[in-house]
């Protein structure tokens, strides 16, 4: 008896393995996921309760390899694969739906956990199973439609004791898009990437100054598969690769100097230039070894020069604020039905004025792939909602023109704009027009002229602030306490970073000179009107973003008549007691 | 098992070790180097002396193959880690940072991760780079703790237990030769597909997950007392676990699998086969059992449920460390000499054993992670207590270690910790005779039935003196023995719970089986692989509480391959549910030997802050599939919720 199940088994399995093969052509993702929407969608209810109108799955798959080294040896080496199913499901209609905004707890270091929410995720087979993926659809659908059906309650319950004016409709009706791209696939030799990341990380031997340091790398094939009832079908595939090498010094009175530099290569698995890598990370170490000896800065308010890669970090921190378009538009939590990160949104009232000096245009564009021969990160065709993608203009000489927006339309603008990055409406990547522009030497004497009008005695010059990265690196270097970031998406304030190169400029001789140890303090989206001029040096730059991502900015420098700096208050744990020994034998010798 | 299929398929495809890790003895002379060097210069570099420093390297290969639905999670996954712990010691023996600082919450006799990534890779500079931070993390806090530790004990009343807070003891210097680390990967890769597809045949199983994991952890320890250790432990693990959900919504799983040292002894498809086919059988058997009710009475524990019974009243409780420990319940302290439980049976704690019978013992070790050789315990001999289990933390009138000081390679210190804990009963009576037993002792009680606990997910206790001095068992299955010759019924959804001293005077008798629970237990220093191993016992009284319920329906769609209405009907549905009635039906009463040996957690933790949706949530949030997600849940639960 139990030798004839084997043997039956095993005949079984042959037959699916030839089935597999023979639909081969057609992707067995789409298909098992159809199959099982197409039941769904008409059989899955209960007594009083109709089935999904809505039901949307998407499958992403990352393919991933992770790299990290520290002082010359690797200290991370990963390869990773997988396949994640994520299904939105909807009952009621368009105007009312089940969808509420995810109930989860302000953990700033947390980007990704999923709580209670609209939708269900879970692991899916990697291998192109159509058993195993419906299998898993299934239950995560079933799951996600008792969940749909005890949300719509109790926001039924919800209208029916609150008074909620000019209520907006839950989920806009949008042209299904149909976009098919080839499947990426992770081809890196990861001994080519080992070595390359162990000769950058051992870049730092040459360095005692320089207390710790780090180096790591992330390649990836990213295909996506979205699918859902009202005939949207599209599977994106991209590729990327990024280093990021980051070192800290440590002054004297203790201060942790940290520093890090990104080189990416947009749309491919392709190694940065290796020897542009070697310098940027020599430029890196030299620059926290200065940083760490340079003077410490006195408290200062008056006219700040945001010059190449600092202007970048400025845009990235004002962006959040032109997305204004959520997972959902009822907040449980908040008790509201516009979400507390809509309400907190200074620029919520502002569509139509002015918000910015008119030399101010933003526009953001998630499909153009490169500027001036640089290519860019951030970009996509179609977005998380399968819309495809819009180039939008934010702000037009000042004026507030649109945000961006997913498919959950808010009581000013009704539909999607192609921007749903996770179900918010968020940039990608934007650019900074300049109606007028001035030249590097023009930006500098327009600064000085400032300065001595306020009557100052120097001026400050940003070339780079902290990024999202930085912190992480060295052991307690909180240049910034983290639990004062703000959500992601969440513009109630305006999160500056730190700079990490800051320059005086004397009015009188126009020296420049290194100096630390400041922050921004309270800083406001006032700044976009203070702007007194923009450079004519617009270029892209890459940041890392509060995610594990990076994204791409186009800007030129920019000049504000007036921000506020100040020394921050807490003290650093003292250096090592005793040198690295590596720096400690070769002294010896 | 057939030796001759395992070898060929073992040729198959070998993936071994990179060659950059192969020169071990190198990072043995790089952490002494540092070693040396750190121990010279902070020797008087802070305000109490350093005086003792020791680094351990675990440095951990694994792969592993998990599988669902008949389909490959995501291939085979191979991943390296190291980990890298520094102990600095200052003050002196009698007296040091790691005395127990009283009146304050635990985490604060916890140092805080420091968060420095360790070298993969045999590079001395980068190795000693490393090490240099974190032995100046270490030793700062080290220095901090000392001060806190010479207030607290200023401003407290004296000790109860004086004993010092570190055991003299000789260095060692032990190394052990690299072993060949092997995985058939393609034949495990379609092996491990084709087991869960076994799942396919059952209509209502949802979530499944058979998955294989191969490890190997090479040890390296340095002290500045001149101990060296270099060591390593492989184990092999295949695991299955399948879910379903009953109608009254409670959530039903099983799982069933094994842990071995070496590929070799692991049985051939067939057995596998066999097992997964079995718990997917019980799981279907589960949904139409009744739920339990609240009961007290007499009850038979299975040899692994007795084990795990003992590990969770009696083990944790006599882990030398607690003893002095005055947040600890102490329940055994001063029992020392006093008989504790029946005097026929015998408790002993033997790390040094490799096997019982056949079965590999999980927690057999050479030396323990203090490097001190490990030892045979004899705890309670004949109802008496003897000792207790010691790490190098002395408690009275046990100034030594007894090669008991475990813990985790992540980021604990080691503590007194089980190994091998093995009850023996001078007096046994054939199973059968156990059984007529339990109906005799519930008739004499006036009861209708007894139990019978086979299956069991593991357990927790409480040892702090704030919490109850309670123990929890999660049986899986239970069977209730009618008094009146009915036929025996399964029964779901009970939980066993008890008093520790209580509960151990309830044995009466033992049976002539002995079954091993193989499992990890969690606790404050770290998960660590242990075993149990107990004869079935039959207790005159146990106390059943029912589980926690969920209230979600099963699905309201049957599974894909199950749907009639479906046009495009899959065509082995009938083939499966053909199979399905085919299968043999295994005697629920009767346990057979080949599957004694499981992956189970059984285990507390001083963690009193911890609560069980914690631990449920966080493993939510891991990036595995959903099933794993809940499976890892209960292990932590019963890892960390562990209290």
């Amino acid at each position: 008896m139990k030798k004839l199940f084997v043997l039956n088994t095993i005949a079984l399995l042959l037959l699916l393995t030839c089935s597999a093969t023979v639909k081969a052509e057609d992707d067995v993702v789409f298909r098992a996921l159809s199959d099982e929407m197409a039941r769904s969608c008409s059989r899955l209810k209960l007594k009083e309760h109709g089935p999904p109108f809505y039901l949307g799955y998407t499958v992403t798959e990352s393919d991933t390899m992770h790299l990290s080294a520290a002082f010359g040896a690797l200290s991370g080496d990963g390869k990773n694969r997988w396949r994640r199913l994520t299904v939105d499901l909807r009952v009621g209609d368009y105007n009312l739906d089940s969808s509420k905004a995810t109930e989860r707890l302000y953990m700033p270091w947390d980007w990704s956990g999923d709580y209670e929410s609209t939708e269900k995720d879970s692991t899916v087979t990697a291998d192109d199973d159509y058993d195993s993926i419906r299998h898993t659809a299934w239950l995560q659908t079933d799951s996600a439609y008792k969940k749909a059906v005890e949300s719509l309650g109790e926001k039924k319950d919800y209208l029916e004791r609150s008074s909620v004016i000019e209520r907006p409709p839950d989920l806009s009706k949008e042209k299904p898009a149909e976009l098919i791209q080839p499947l990426q696939k992770l081809n890196v030799s990861r001994d080519k990437w080992r070595q390359t990341i162990r000769r950058i990380s051992t870049i730092f031997r040459d360095y005692p100054g320089v207390e710790t340091s780090e180096v790591e790398s992330t390649c990836s094939a990213d295909n996506r598969w979205f699918l859902n009832n009202e005939g949207f079908k599209n599977r994106t595939g991209s590729k990327s690769a990024h280093i990021i090498a980051s070192a800290a010094a440590r002054a004297k009175d203790g201060m942790w100097c940290c520093d890090c530099e990104v080189l990416h290569a947009a749309r491919s698995d392709e190694l940065p230039d290796a020897e542009l890598l070697e310098k940027k990370t020599r430029d890196l170490a030299a620059r926290v070894v200065a940083m760490s000896n340079a003077p410490l800065v006195d408290d200062y308010i008056g006219p700040v020069l945001f010059e190449g890669t600092s202007a970048a970090s400025l845009v990235q921190a004002v962006a959040p604020f032109f997305g204004c378009s959520h997972e959902s538009n009822w907040d449980k939590n908040a008790n509201s039905y516009a979400p507390l990160r809509e309400q907190k949104n200074v620029l919520k009232k502002k569509l139509g004025k002015k918000i910015a000096s008119r030399s101010l245009t933003i526009v953001d564009d998630p499909l153009t792939p490169e500027f001036n021969g640089v290519s860019l990160m951030g970009g996509y065709s179609v977005d998380d909602e399968g819309v495809v993608a819009q180039k939008l203009t934010l702000v037009d000489k000042g004026v507030l023109q649109t945000f961006c927006m997913s498919r959950v339309p808010t009581r000013n603008l009704k539909q999607s704009n192609g921007h749903a990055r996770g179900h918010y409406g968020r940039t990608s990547i934007v650019y900074v027009q300049p109606e007028q522009t001035a030249t590097p030497a023009e930006l500098r004497s327009k600064l000085i002229e400032l300065g001595k009008e306020e009557g100052l005695e120097y001026v400050l010059v940003v070339k780079k602030m902290a990024s999202y990265r930085t912190y992480s690196m060295s052991r307690s270097a909180t240049l910034f306490d983290p639990f004062t970031w703000s959500y992601k998406g969440d513009p109630s304030e305006l999160v500056l970073l730190p700079p990490v190169e800051l320059f005086k400029v004397n009015v009188a001789t126009g020296k420049e000179e290194l100096v630390r140890g400041a922050v921004f303090t309270n800083p406001t989206l006032r700044m976009l009107r203070d702007i007194v001029a923009l450079g004519d040096d617009k270029k892209a730059y890459t940041l890392p973003e509060r995610s594990d991502d990076v994204a791409s900015v186009v800007t030129p420098s920019i000049l504000v008549r007036e921000a506020e700096l100040k020394r921050p208050v807490s003290e650093e744990e003292k250096p090592p007691l005793i040198p690295n020994p590596y720096f400690e034998a070769k002294q010896a010798k | 098992m057939s030796s001759a299929k395992l070898a060929t398929l073992v040729a198959a495809l070998v993936l071994s070790q990179l060659p950059a890790r192969a020169d071990s003895s190198q990072i043995m002379k790089t952490m002494e180097t540092e070693l040396q060097r750190s121990f010279a210069k902070l020797k008087n570099a802070g305000a109490a002396p350093l005086y003792f420093l020791a680094y351990r390297l675990y440095d951990e290969d694994e792969q592993k193959i998990s599988g669902h639905y008949g389909a490959l999670n995501s291939g085979l996954r191979s991943s390296h880690s190291r980990y890298l712990k520094v102990e600095v010691r200052v003050g002196s023996p009698e007296s040091d940072n790691t005395h127990k600082i009283r009146g304050k919450y635990f985490y604060e006799n916890y140092a805080s991760l420091s968060a420095i990534p360790v070298t993969q890779e045999n590079d001395e500079a980068a190795l000693r780079y490393c090490l240099w931070l974190k032995t100046d993390d270490a030793f700062k806090k080290a220095q901090e703790k000392y001060r806190q530790v010479k207030v607290n004990k200023a401003v407290k009343a004296e000790d109860e237990d004086a004993a010092d807070d570190f055991s003299h003891e000789s260095s060692r210097i032990y190394e052990e030769p690299g072993s060949t680390f092997k995985v058939d990967a393609s034949g495990w890769l379609d092996r491990v597909k084709r087991l869960s597809a076994i799942y396919k045949n059952f209509p209502n199983i949802q979530d499944s997950d058979v998955t294989l994991t191969a490890e190997k952890t090479r040890r390296y320890i340095v002290s500045s007392e001149g101990t060296k250790i270099e060591d390593e432990r492989v184990q092999y693990r295949f695991v299955t676990t399948a879910e379903s959900k009953a109608e009254d919504g409670m959530k039903l799983w099983l799982y069933d699998g094994l842990e071995l040292p070496s590929v070799v002894e692991m049985p051939g498809e067939q057995k596998l086969e066999s097992m997964v086919t079995r718990v997917a059988e019980s799981v279907e058997a589960l949904r139409k059992a009744p739920k339990v009710e609240p009961y007290a009475g007499p009850a038979i524990l299975r040899g692994r449920a007795a084990a795990v019974f003992f590990h969770e009243t009696f083990g944790h409780r006599i882990e030398g460390h607690r003893q002095k420990d005055e947040d600890e319940g102490r329940t055994f302290t001063r029992k020392l000499g006093q008989l504790v439980m029946p005097s026929f049976i015998t408790v002993i704690d033997d790390p040094c054993r490799q096997k019982i019978g056949n079965t590999s013992l999980n927690g057999y070790y050479k030396f323990d992670d203090e490097g001190i050789p490990a030892q045979k315990v004899v705890l309670v001999d004949h109802g008496i207590l003897k000792s207790f289990l010691m790490s190098r933390s002395p408690v009275k009138g046990f100034p030594n270690s007894n090669g008991h000081g475990r813990c985790s390679p992540f980021y604990y210190e080691p503590a007194a910790r089980q190994g091998n804990l093995i009850v023996e009963s001078s007096k046994v009576v054939p199973y059968a005779t156990l059984r007529q037993m339990l109906i005799d002792e519930a008739k004499k009680q006036g009861k209708p039935y007894g139990l019978i606990f086979d299956e069991i997910a593991g357990g927790f206790t409480f040892t702090s003196a704030l919490a109850l001095q309670a123990y929890k068992l999660m049986p899986l299955r239970v069977l209730k023995v009618f008094t009146d010759g009915r036929p025996d019924e399964l029964l779901r959804g009970a939980n066993i719970i008890g008093t520790p001293l209580q509960s151990l005077e309830q044995i009466i008798a033992a049976g002539d089986d002995v079954e091993t629970f193989n499992g990890t237990c969690g606790a404050e220093s770290g998960d660590v692989p242990v075993s149990a191993s107990s004869p079935s016992l039959l207790l005159k009284t146990i106390e059943v509480e029912r589980q926690e319920k969920d209230y979600d329906k099963p699905p309201l769609l049957p599974a894909p391959l199950f749907d009639d209405q479906t046009k495009n009907k899959h065509p082995r549905s009938e083939g499966a549910a053909r199979n399905t009635g085919g299968k043999r039906e295994r005697d629920a009463g009767n346990s057979s030997s080949d599957r004694r040996e499981r992956k189970e957690s059984a285990g507390r933790s001083t963690d009193t802050n911890n609560s069980g949706k914690d631990a449920h949530k966080d493993s939510g949030k891991s990036g595995t599939r959903a099933g794993d997600g809940h499976r890892n849940g209960r292990q932590d639960k019963k890892g960390k919720l562990d209290q």
